[in-house]
């Protein structure tokens, strides 16, 4: 506890040179901090609202489940541990999970009408790859998805951008299910070495 | 399922794109395989590239709204020693904390059940008999997310022979038809109705059994209205605390 707070002070001094890291503003969060919760919301807004509305679409519907993911945040700050990854993760897996949920909810509704509908809406699978940013960061990403294999690329857009469940890629693609999920698992693995992702 | 096709999934796992049963079960593997939290943690924060990677400026009325929001949020307490996947052990044993939350929700729920009961006395046996379970010393609570959204929460006491069993985000029936809950053996054999019910506005319902016997699953299905003696399309099971 005391090294926790060490580096809460030691955060906010060095919030003077540059804009503070999230993971120091979340431990002012968790202590009801609002101003830290404000800078906290503009640098992870972005990213969570465009993630969400990747996978559910609908513009309103994606700012309700972007406005429930920020209000968790707020909710659960002091849940976060830093030892368990960085702040962005936390915030972005949190994220994933809650639109996922959000369309296998609204899914389950209609599929008990009309299963095939939906497989027959499918968008292209390389609309994702196309339109993501050509920022640095995202130059980065997109440099790195395109040195998957095709099977691992798409199968790794189809779950994480599209929040399909291993079994629905499976379907969609025609490929064995044991298949997908080693791809998943390599497309990954492939992804976190092009990426440098720390270990 | 074997260890290899398990660690297999670290990927789908970390995507979500794993289905709810399977999910059950590679948490538990996660909590026994330090090798496999590393990657999962890895695979993790990866896929949170491929999100920071799609940013995208929300409208500025969302600001707004959230600032709003956080005025009438709560904000949880830190838990001692966060759960880690090496710690992460579902079913928790009710800790003071999650006590004292349940207890909060028991009231809600406790006034749930008794507008369905309509009668003073039982609407104080049922309080009585929330609290009584949920201060049982051996009471366990679970609770998981189902992939449609739907959040089951069971409170279990072996001692008193009773379980509640709370559910969130549920959709309502399709016409014509309602759900029905299910206690089974822990192999899903031997199904008994608990009895029929839907979901509330708010997409909740919840009832207490004082029956448990050896149960060790519960199940709830999708039945022609007025319910049937044994389960049709069944949408949801979940185990039960030993």
């Amino acid at each position: 506890m005391a090294e926790r707070v060490r580096r809460i002070t030691g955060g906010a001094g060095a919030a003077e040179a540059g804009p503070p890291e999230p993971e120091v503003l979340l431990q002012l969060v968790a202590r009801g901090d609002e101003g830290a919760f404000e800078r906290l919301y503009d640098a992870v807004s972005a990213p969570v609202f465009g993630l969400v509305r990747r996978i559910v679409r609908d513009p309103a519907q994606s700012e309700e489940v972007t406005q429930e993911v920020l209000l968790e945040l707020w909710r659960t700050a002091a849940r976060y541990n830093p030892e368990r990854g960085s702040a962005m993760t936390w915030v972005l897996t949190m994220a994933h999970r809650r639109a996922v949920d959000r369309v296998r909810s609204a899914q389950s509704a209609t599929d008990r009408e009309d299963r095939a509908h939906r497989r027959e809406a499918a968008r292209p699978f390389d609309e994702v790859a196309e339109q993501v940013s050509t920022r640095l960061e995202h130059e980065q990403v997109r440099r790195c998805l395109s040195s998957l294999t095709d099977l691992q690329r798409e199968s790794v857009e189809l779950a994480y951008y599209r929040g399909l469940t291993y079994r629905e890629v499976s379907e969609l693609l025609g490929t064995p299910l044991g298949t997908i999920k080693t791809r998943l698992r390599d497309g990954l693995i492939r992804l976190r070495d092009c990426l440098g992702v720390a270990r | 399922m074997t260890t290899a096709d398990i660690h297999a999934l670290t990927g789908a796992y970390a995507l979500d794109a794993i289905e709810e049963f399977e999910r059950a079960a590679f948490e538990r593997h996660l909590a026994e395989c330090d090798s496999c939290a590393q990657e999962v943690s890895e695979l993790r924060a990866t896929a949170a590239r491929l999100g920071a990677a799609v940013a995208e400026q929300p409208p500025p009325r969302l600001k707004a709204r959230v600032m709003a929001g956080i005025a009438e949020v709560r904000q949880l307490p830190p838990v001692g020693p966060i759960p880690g996947p090496r710690n992460r052990r579902w079913p928790l044993r009710l800790t003071g904390v999650a006590a004292a939350l349940l207890l909060v929700v028991s009231v809600s729920l406790g006034a749930l059940l008794v507008r369905n009961q309509q009668q003073l006395d039982d609407e104080r046996a049922q309080t009585k008999a929330v609290v009584a379970l949920l201060s049982a010393d051996d009471a366990k609570v679970l609770s998981r997310t189902g992939g449609t959204g739907v959040t089951g929460t069971v409170v279990v006491s072996r001692s008193l022979g009773q379980v509640m069993l709370m559910a969130a985000n549920v959709p309502q029936a399709p016409s014509g038809k309602t759900y029905q809950v299910w206690l089974m053996e822990p192999d899903g054999t031997k199904p008994r109705s608990v009895g029929v019910m839907n979901p509330d506005s708010a997409g909740r319902m919840s009832t207490l059994d004082t029956a448990l016997g050896s149960a060790g699953m519960f199940g709830v299905s999708i039945e022609a209205a007025g319910g049937s003696s044994t389960p049709t399309d069944v949408v949801m099971t979940m185990p039960l605390p030993a």
